[in-house]
């Protein structure tokens, strides 16, 4: 895989998660906890995971920049990790540009 | 090993006069929590805060052949 590849995955699906591990068994808490949030809004999304391939890890950081996994797309934008994502439901803007990426607003 | 003295250390460094906070989450002086509160996040988004936080720790990562395996973030603005 590499940095294009990783760009379509982000552009065709509203949402994305690339995690350590796959949704029913994550291998990290910290994919653990983005993938409850973003399971909280109940609506469709992709988890990546990065141990299917090796060279999906280093596409991910080239295209994103970001140096640590999970890293969660919506809408093609990367958000950012776990922390945020959390942060971002709280406040309510989580679930804005997820609207936003489906066209529901 | 790094400590949570140290990680609070890197931290003041990086945010001088700014309230800086570190937790090891596990026990094992890989996971931290790590609390940054200060005037240079205004008007930047979590991403960047995030990431400024990031920089501080590049070479203490696992990856770069440091002893941190992850950062729980939080910042804030005063």
């Amino acid at each position: 895989m590499n940095a294009a590849d990783i760009k379509e995955i982000v552009e065709k699906n509203a949402i994305v998660i690339f995690a350590k591990g796959t949704m029913f068994q994550p291998m990290c808490g910290f994919s653990a906890n983005a993938i409850h949030w973003i399971n909280q809004l109940q609506k469709p999304f992709t988890v990546v995971n990065i141990f299917d391939d090796e060279s999906i890890r280093p596409a991910l950081i080239e295209f994103s920049g970001w140096p640590t996994t999970p890293q969660i797309f919506v809408g093609g934008e990367m958000l950012g990790g776990s922390d945020i994502v959390e942060e971002l439901f709280e406040s309510g803007d989580l679930q804005k540009k997820v609207a936003q990426a489906m066209g529901e607003v | 090993m790094i400590t949570i003295e140290e990680v609070e250390e890197l931290l003041a460094e990086a945010f001088p006069g700014d309230e800086v906070h570190a937790e090891d989450m596990t026990g094992t002086s890989d996971h931290f929590a790590v609390f940054v509160e200060s005037k240079t996040f205004e008007g930047l988004g979590l991403l960047e805060q995030h990431r400024m936080i990031h920089n501080v720790f590049t070479d203490h990562m696992q990856g770069a052949g440091g002893d941190i395996h992850a950062l729980k973030i939080k910042t804030q603005t005063p």
